[in-house]
């Protein structure tokens, strides 16, 4: 059991951690992502905006240029203009590509050339070639403007290098930088192997810290720069982007805020990325290892806390589980910068909550099914039984449609059986044939019905407590044994114990009084069934008394033969002398049968006077053995004393224990061949006085032991039938002995010799 | 010395006779009695030195006649050995008002019956 219990608890444990392990490797696929990315656009929702740098300024070309200079291209020159008219910008970012060659790239050129600050951006085309812009002296100043959404479509990431045929193309954004800060932006770098030929590697991924949504940052109108409508000084050391707005002529980009608003044009997006860089603020990921090894001890660390406790305590809290890792991802996203995807660490801890529900519904349906099982036995009701065989232990019998079917219909059957059972205790315990009380294991009655409360409530019985009861009816019993014996007999070795109870009201009553203990699910109850036998009592003490009057009846005729023949094989010779002895013999073998008949009737009908007196058993023993030993000589058999030196006085009736003694031994000498022992032992030890008397004569056959002390019993042999017997004398002396509160025991092997001894309780209670 | 006289009361006049028969043959004399009231009679008239009575006997029974003897002066000195076949009897003497000297059960093989009338004899 309990190693199965422990195999259980391993095989649990493993299917739990693989299903773990099958959570991390989904993980890893990506599957998660969306509810990540849902989580992750939604703390920037609620963070809302952040300060953006107040050093960048976008100059659009919205529609109300483009209403001036035409329509989309512009001319070059415009950008020329503008050039001049922001020249102290510390940098000017165009997000428009300018890779066909126009007639004014000439004087663009000169002025990009003049100004050093200007970045424009390079285009991959379509057959996987680098365009660069057609104005000349901008070889060193581009970078890429490629923007990568994520698969749902939202922008989250750059990447600042992309490797196209062996050229490395920084993002313009990397480039400016640079020149911003004067520093080498740090790549990663790619490995070689990974390029293959045609193909575009990204790499140097960055995550934008969005400032906000759309307009986060400050922008001014081109053709109002152009107009002149800014002085150069408020250009001065500004950080300018130059790009499209106007209706219709770019792709909208999504953002994480793109929710709330409308998405953004790239050049917004391009400000959000060099902003994140100058501020160094990029969002973080925790390494993948680091959150899977999180999920692994999370979740076995919930897994057995679960086990533990209630599925109550457990959803509650697994959830606050839930709202912790959420609130902390957010708080880790929008104070730290860094992105703790939350989505493993909740599925995971949802998952361990599922599996050590179905574990504990798992071991709650099992134990249903074997409760179901350890019922069959118990169904006696013999109606039609819905298969309880075929229950299922386990989840498979509630959640399939079989296993929930057949266990409804056990259920079912079993509340038919109790309404059976509950009819046939009903009408067995409250019939009035028998008196019934029940208790439990401390004691105390359970139930008593109206037939036992009738006869015990007019006598002054305890019926409340089994030792009340046992001690108050312990008077009544004819077999008087000690109040402490019943309960140890009852209550602690649970024998069952049957006594007569003689009660006298107005009449004498008699009752068989039937304890019997039963276990139900470790707990012990007392059952006791009172059966009225006053009838077959009187029937008994007048049959009893019957015999004793046609005994009686019989001494004064016997008295007359044995008298007269006794007479006559006295003074008659030859023949006849033999046959008036024999007359003789047979009369007092008849007077002593009659004797001893009356002797066990009277103990029977408890009407054997008992006088205790202090008895010594040395003097009673010698008595014995001097009276018998004529028998003895004539038998050939010597009678041996083993006696201690000393011994104390006991309580016993000195008359009763002489005659027990005498049968005893006048038994062994009888049933041993001539030239044998008989030996008659007393010993005294601890609380004990006990007589053996041990013969070396034929024995008794083992199937006999039983039956020895039966009335009219005879154990015969070929050796022991001519012994003349009347199958009543031990009888009487095991009655004799335990009316004294002693023991009879016999020991025996057939033709080995036999030992009875009588054992004499020292400190016997005087009542 | 005189011959000891012994009265015999009982209602079977077999055992009478197996009594008288046993002290006769041992030098006894012998007075016979069917009932206590014909026992009182034959006490009066009479020197009785040992009363041998049944218990279970018509007219005035055993127990009766044991407390008139005992009772009277004249004859609270002579030895009663009481012969009955009623074994309770023989447990029960304690509780009677008046003791008899001894007791013999029936039916008796005559060294016992020698053995208690020689010891009450000798008191």
């Amino acid at each position: 059991m309990h190693i199965d219990k422990v195999h259980l608890t391993i095989k649990r444990a493993c299917i739990f951690l693989v299903v773990i392990t099958c959570l991390v490797i989904i993980d890893y696929t990506g599957f998660f992502q969306s509810f990540d990315n849902y989580f992750y656009d939604l703390s920037f929702r609620i963070r809302g905006n952040i300060p953006s740098l107040r050093g960048i300024i976008l100059i659009k070309i919205d529609d109300k240029t483009l209403e001036r200079l035409g329509r989309w291209p512009i001319k070059r020159s415009n950008y020329t203009h503008l050039i001049n008219k922001i020249a102290d910008a510390r940098v000017i970012l165009f997000d428009i590509v300018m890779t066909e060659p126009t007639e004014e790239d000439k004087g663009l050129g000169d002025v990009i050339k003049r100004q050093g600050n200007v970045l424009l951006p390079v285009l991959i085309g379509n057959n996987q070639t680098v365009k660069y812009p057609s104005v000349p002296h901008i070889m060193r100043n581009t970078g890429h403007v490629h923007i990568e959404p994520d698969v749902d479509g939202i922008v989250r990431g750059v990447y600042h290098t992309l490797t196209l045929n062996n050229i490395s193309l920084p993002s313009i954004t990397s480039v400016a930088y640079e020149i911003i800060s004067g520093m080498p932006f740090k790549r990663q770098g790619i490995k070689q192997h990974s390029v293959r030929p045609g193909s575009i590697v990204q790499s140097d991924k960055m995550k934008i810290n969005y400032v906000g949504g759309h307009d986060s940052f400050d922008n001014i109108s081109f053709i109002d720069v152009i107009q002149g409508l800014y002085p150069p000084s408020f250009f001065k050391g500004r950080i300018v982007f130059v790009g499209l707005t106007a209706t219709g002529t770019f792709d909208i980009l999504l953002t994480p805020f793109q929710k709330e608003r409308r998405g953004m044009p790239g050049i917004e997006v391009q400000a959000n990325i060099l902003n994140t860089l100058i501020l160094g603020n990029a969002i973080r990921d925790v390494p993948a290892w680091l959150r899977w090894l999180f999920t692994f001890i999370v979740s076995t660390g919930f897994f057995i806390f679960f086990m533990g406790i209630t599925e109550r305590w457990a959803a509650i809290s697994g959830l606050i589980f839930l709202l912790s890792v959420i609130m902390i991802s957010y708080l880790s996203l929008t104070r730290l910068n860094i992105w703790i995807a939350p989505a493993v660490y909740c599925i995971g801890i949802f998952l361990t909550f599922m599996i050590s529900y179905i574990y504990k519904f798992d071991d709650a349906v099992a134990m249903l099914g074997r409760a179901y099982k350890t019922l069959e036995p118990h169904l006696r009701w013999k109606g039609e039984k819905a298969g309880i065989n075929n229950i299922r232990e386990g989840l498979t019998g509630v959640l399939t449609k079989r296993g929930i079917n057949t266990q409804i219909q056990v259920l079912t059957d079993v509340g038919r059986q109790m309404s059976f059972e509950k009819e046939l205790t009903e009408r067995a315990l409250m019939s009035d044939i028998h008196g019934v009380m029940l208790f439990d294991h401390d004691g105390n009655n359970m139930l008593i019905n109206e037939l036992a409360r009738d006869i015990f409530q007019g006598s002054n019985i305890d019926t409340y407590t089994l030792e009340g009861f046992i001690k108050s009816i312990h008077p009544h019993l004819l077999e008087r044994p000690e109040p402490e014996s019943v309960i140890e007999k009852i209550c602690h070795e649970q024998t069952n114990a049957v006594y007569t109870l003689a009660l006298a009201e107005k009449e004498k009553r008699y009752y068989k009084v039937d304890f019997s203990s039963f276990n139900v699910e470790g707990a012990g109850y007392i059952l006791i069934i009172v059966t009225d036998i006053t009838r077959i009592k009187e029937l008994e003490l007048l049959k009893g008394h019957i015999i004793s009057v046609v005994s009686h009846e019989l001494k004064s005729p016997m008295t007359s033969i044995q008298g007269f023949s006794e007479i006559l094989s006295k003074n008659l010779t030859g023949k006849m002398q033999n046959f008036a002895a024999i007359i003789n013999r047979e009369s007092e073998r008849l007077v002593r049968f009659l004797n001893t008949f009356l002797d066990i009737t009277r103990i029977e009908e408890g009407r054997q006077p008992v006088r205790i007196t202090p008895v010594n058993l040395m003097e009673v023993v010698k008595e014995v053995a001097l009276a018998l030993k004529p028998i003895g000589d004539t038998n050939h058999i010597s009678i041996l004393t083993e006696i201690p030196d000393k011994i104390d006085n006991i309580m016993v009736d000195r008359d009763l224990t002489k005659q027990c003694i005498f049968n005893l031994v006048e038994n062994a000498i009888k049933y041993s061949p001539p030239n044998r022992d008989v030996i008659i032992r007393l010993e005294e030890t601890g609380d004990y006085e006990r007589i053996d008397i041990i013969d070396h004569g034929y024995g008794i056959k083992e199937e006999d032991l039983g039956r020895i002390f039966d009335k009219f019993f005879r154990s015969t042999s070929d050796k022991t039938k001519n012994i003349k017997g009347s199958g009543l004398g031990l009888t009487f002396v095991k009655e004799a002995v335990e009316l004294q509160g002693g023991r009879l025991t016999l020991s025996s092997r057939y033709n080995e010799g036999s030992t009875f001894s009588i054992i004499f309780p020292k400190q016997k209670k005087t009542d | 010395m005189d011959t000891k006289r012994v009265l015999i009361v009982d209602d079977d006049a077999d055992i009478r006779l197996l009594v008288d028969f046993h002290l006769s043959s041992d030098g006894y004399e012998v007075l016979e009695a069917s009932d206590g009231m014909e026992a009182l009679g034959i006490i009066k008239e009479n020197r009785v030195d040992l009363i041998i009575t049944d218990i279970t006997m018509p007219v005035m029974d055993g127990y009766e006649l044991i407390k008139a003897l005992k009772k009277s002066e004249d004859s609270s000195g002579i030895p009663i050995l009481v012969l009955t076949g009623k074994e309770e009897e023989r447990v029960s003497r304690a509780d009677m008002e008046y003791q008899p000297d001894d007791f013999l059960p029936k039916p008796f093989a005559k060294e016992e019956l020698q053995k208690k009338i020689e010891r009450l004899l000798a008191i």
